[in-house]
């Protein structure tokens, strides 16, 4: 790797090398059986140079062929955008990001977990069918570049994701959690997954209209994803979010605090360097509902007049690895807890839903701040009393206008994961009068 | 290559490995910005074991770890059999020994990097050029793959595979509000067809313009008409992977909802999966299971006909292999996958279909789509209400949201237009699959659910 900065540096001006070793190993359970042990141990290294005329290439390969990555990345140059950025030199801190106990799990511990996981469920409700996956990922990354930088760290990540199937066989109830240290779901967590599990047996349908909405965190998402993209540096270098020029407003209620911090301890994103070699920092976007700042990696930063932010990330919604472009991406996106427990929110509701999961996240004017979410597994509420499972319903509205209406924060953090991967933490919140669209008559 | 990838096989239960050598060309323009011109290159292998009905998996890079790689996912294979109750069989594949070339009527790869990004750019200031436009995102890509694969019952393919497009999201913006259309171009392994589309590229931008005055649609129950392109996305969301049987074969409760002869639709409904028919997104010839693409009946008359198969499932379920059993490179494991879906042409004339709707929307334009358990939502580009038979004023923000079943079953009429989509794109089990093509004629339902203010 050093040889491969030397070498490209005497054919251009800046260069980066990024090296990255991954491993995982995922054990998948179907209707309470084992079915598979998955897994990868793969490398990648991707080459970024800036050329005597200030234009950026880049080169990604899986192995160490020094000239071909070298010539592509010029070859890239060549064609590609002048730039103003200057690759980082910055020592970051220490953050809590690697597990060794996580780097060390075997298959047969994972598989013994979830066999526990799922006696322990067994145990509460003998009829139950479960589809369990246990998942470990180990990181370690190294970052070169012509500015000094030296670096190398390396990242865990553990995931559960459990989903029981109903009378139909389809998905009835889930749950999930994410951090970069082990953890277990303890019974009282499985007790609750039971019971909501057993409360899909009573259905209801409901009418079209407004309604109280509890979004637990597994639903909460799309909303932040939404936040996410109006603060994300590059729309707002293009004009195109609705949140341009607003810093300092007043966007959203008191009540909402939002940061992105890839310091939060053994959390999903965290980490002490982006994938461009900045430092990760916390970053204040939302302070009590007032704009405070947006997002940004080195490109964007650049063309907005300030510094980056430290999230230039080689992910996407859809997509992470090796020769994903390094862009704006949230580290641990985190809605601060607020004051109310879940049950005092239940109890302050007339009619509404408690919305645990949702579909279409990631469609819809996005930039605009619109959603529509088709509820997948959400909970009717009568009086402050849980009454079943909604079936058939959908909830839309806009999060400019949510998030302005959120009248309670809930206390407790759980991670939320953005369709393939994890976004970051969020309490439930509770937000009256949204619109349903309902197939009840 | 043979011997490599057979080195470390033994008869023992069943294995297999896969070998990738991958090349992607990206390029990506945002505004006037060139976000990414480059090529990668990525190559690696994916290993498997199979032994008493559980499964062991590894990927990994080097072409001289094969052996290990091998013996690692047997190993694995070996630990999850010894946790299973159950055991099946694999579905019996035949023995092949087979090499295939692609043979593209014009080769993206012969294509310069200037003229690609030359043909990105005139597009791209087409637009960017009008009054109101804010930006766009106009994106090529282009993968090459060599694929080696062997099992140790004897099969060897070599197969190479090809596909490249383009993809442009236009923003229109007034004030605050912005407003998008999607245009894609390609979507096969022929370079010829992403020239000469000025006139599409246009027509999309006028709509992302006309959407600005286009009043939000109501939340309610309505009757509509799908284009092709909403559609085709329709029937991937709606059905397609329903009949993906490695959702279904663990499942009693599923099996028993999705047995075969049950009535999905009306007669006039057919449904197809088809990765033999050439030139869409989905179009291959062998499958990660070396098991040969072929035309499958989902939907035959309205009467469920069939499903979608790996070894695995087919085996489970005791029924005919149809190879679906795709990865999307080799660092992931094969899961059944949809290779071109369609809904079969019908004979009703669209203006028929128009006629036919006092009151309705017409909707035009995938936006996306999620299917989860019986339901499943779609969003789409723009729409229109239709009032007295006639097509009247746009409007937008439309998100359809219903019961799979329900809206199978309320599909009163079927074009005798039958188009394929040229984007291809599916998510699931953590990979993006852009082979994946999908089609339809115009539809007609009764009666859907579609979510606004």
């Amino acid at each position: 790797m050093e040889k491969l900065l030397k070498d490209a540096l005497t054919k251009t001006k800046q260069a980066e090398v990024y090296w990255v070793e991954e491993e995982t190993l995922p054990i998948k359970f179907n209707s309470n059986q084992i079915t598979r042990i998955n897994g990868k141990k793969i490398r990648g290294v991707c080459l970024r140079v800036i050329d005597k005329e200030s234009r950026l290439g880049i080169a990604t390969a899986t192995d160490l062929d020094r000239e071909d990555l070298i010539n592509r990345a010029l070859l890239s140059a060549r064609y590609g955008d002048k730039t103003e950025i200057k690759f980082p030199n910055e020592k970051g801190s220490e953050v809590q990001c690697y597990d060794p106990k996580v780097a060390n799990l075997t298959a047969e511990e994972m598989i013994e977990q979830g066999q526990s996981m799922l006696n322990t469920i067994l145990e509460i409700d003998s009829t139950i069918k479960c589809d369990l996956v246990l998942s470990k990922n180990i990181q370690k990354v190294k970052i070169l570049n012509s500015s000094g930088l030296d670096i190398n760290y390396e990242r865990t990540n553990f995931t559960i994701s459990i989903t029981s199937r109903g009378e139909d066989g389809f998905g009835e109830f889930s749950d999930f959690d994410i951090y970069s240290k082990h953890f277990v779901f303890d019974r009282s967590r499985l007790e609750r997954f039971v019971y909501y599990h057993q409360l899909g047996k009573k259905k209801f349908k409901v009418k079209t209209g407004k309604m109280d909405i509890i979004f637990n965190p597994g639903a909460m998402w799309p909303l932040l994803y939404r936040v996410f993209a109006g603060v994300n540096g590059m729309a707002v270098n293009k004009g195109i979010t609705p949140l341009k020029d607003r810093l300092g407003e007043e966007i959203f209620s008191p009540l909402i605090n939002i940061v992105d911090d890839p310091t939060y301890p053994w959390g999903l994103g965290t980490t002490p360097y982006d994938d461009e070699g900045s430092v990760a920092r916390r970053t204040s976007v939302v302070e009590n509902g007032i704009l405070k700042s947006y997002l940004f990696d080195l490109d964007s930063a650049a063309r907005y007049g300030t510094i980056s932010t430290g999230n230039g990330f080689k992910k996407t919604l859809f997509d992470k690895g090796i020769d994903q472009q390094p862009a704006t991406y949230v580290s641990n996106f985190i809605l601060l807890p607020g004051e109310s427990t879940f049950d005092q929110m239940v109890k302050t509701i007339k009619k509404g839903i408690i919305v645990n999961q949702v579909m279409g996240g990631h469609t819809g004017n996005i930039l605009a701040g619109e959603f529509g979410l088709n509820i997948g597994s959400g909970f009717l509420v009568e009086n402050g009393e849980i009454k079943g499972k909604v079936m058939d319903a959908m909830v839309s509205g806009n999060i400019y206008d949510l998030f302005k209406r959120v009248t309670m924060v809930g206390q407790k953090l759980q991670a939320t994961q953005a369709v393939f991967y994890g976004f970051g933490y969020t309490p439930a919140i509770l937000v009256p009068e949204l619109t349903v669209a309902g197939s009840e008559k | 290559m043979k011997g490599i990838l057979r080195a470390g096989f033994t008869d023992e239960g069943y294995q297999d490995i896969r070998y990738e050598k991958l090349q992607i060309v990206g390029i990506e323009y945002q505004g006037q910005q060139l976000k990414d011109i480059s090529i990668s290159r990525k190559e690696g292998g994916h290993a498997r074991g199979f032994y008493r009905g559980g499964w062991g998996h590894f990927s990994f890079n080097d072409l001289n770890q094969t052996k290990e790689a091998v013996q690692t996912a047997f190993n694995r294979a070996k630990v999850a059999g010894q946790y299973r109750k159950e055991i099946y069989q694999l579905a019996q594949a035949p023995v092949v020994e087979d090499k295939v070339r692609v043979t593209p009527k014009m080769d993206p790869r012969q294509i310069s990097l200037e003229e690609k990004r030359e043909l990105l750019n005139k597009y791209n200031q087409l637009v960017l050029n009008l009054k109101g436009i804010a930006t766009t995102q106009v994106s090529y890509y282009e993968q090459a793959s060599q694929k080696f694969f062997a099992n140790n019952e004897g099969t060897y393919i070599d197969q190479e595979e090809l596909i490249c497009g383009l993809r442009m999201v236009i923003f229109a913006r007034r004030g605050r509000d912005t407003q998008r259309t999607i245009v894609a171009l390609g979507g096969s392994d022929d370079f010829s067809l992403l020239l000469d589309k000025e006139e599409e590229v246009l027509k999309a931008a006028e709509k992302a313009l006309a959407l600005l005055d286009a009043e939000p649609v109501n939340a309610g129950n309505y009757t509509v008409i799908m284009d092709p392109d909403a559609a085709g996305v329709f029937i991937h969301e709606a059905f397609g992977h329903l009949s993906e049987a490695d959702g279904v074969a663990d499942n009693d409760a599923l099996r028993e909802t999705m047995k075969l002869g049950r009535v999905f639709g009306k007669p006039i409904l057919n449904v197809i999966d088809d990765g033999s028919l050439p030139g869409h997104p989905g179009s291959i010839v062998y499958d990660d299971d070396g098991v040969k693409a072929k035309k499958t009946y989902l939907i035959k008359n309205g009467i469920l006909t069939g499903r979608l198969h790996s070894r695995e499932t087919a085996g489970k379920m005791g029924e005919e292999l149809s190879g679906n059993s795709r990865a999307k490179d080799f660092t992931f494991a094969p899961v059944v996958r949809m290779s071109n879906i369609y809904i079969d042409k019908g004979d009703t004339p669209f203006e028929e279909m128009i006629g036919s709707i006092k009151d309705g929307l017409y909707l035009v334009g995938a936006a996306g789509g999620q299917t989860s358990g019986n339901m499943f939502t779609l969003a789409v580009q723009y729409g229109y209400r239709i009032r007295d038979g006639k097509i009247a004023e746009m409007i937008r923000d439309i998100v359809v949201n219903c019961n799979l079943f329900e809206t199978l079953a309320n599909i009163s009429a079927i074009g005798d237009d039958l188009k394929f989509s040229r984007s291809g794109g599916c998510g699931k089990a953590g990979q993006i699959l852009i082979k994946s093509g999908k089609g339809a004629p115009h539809i007609k339902i009764d009666n859907i659910t579609v979510g606004g203010k």
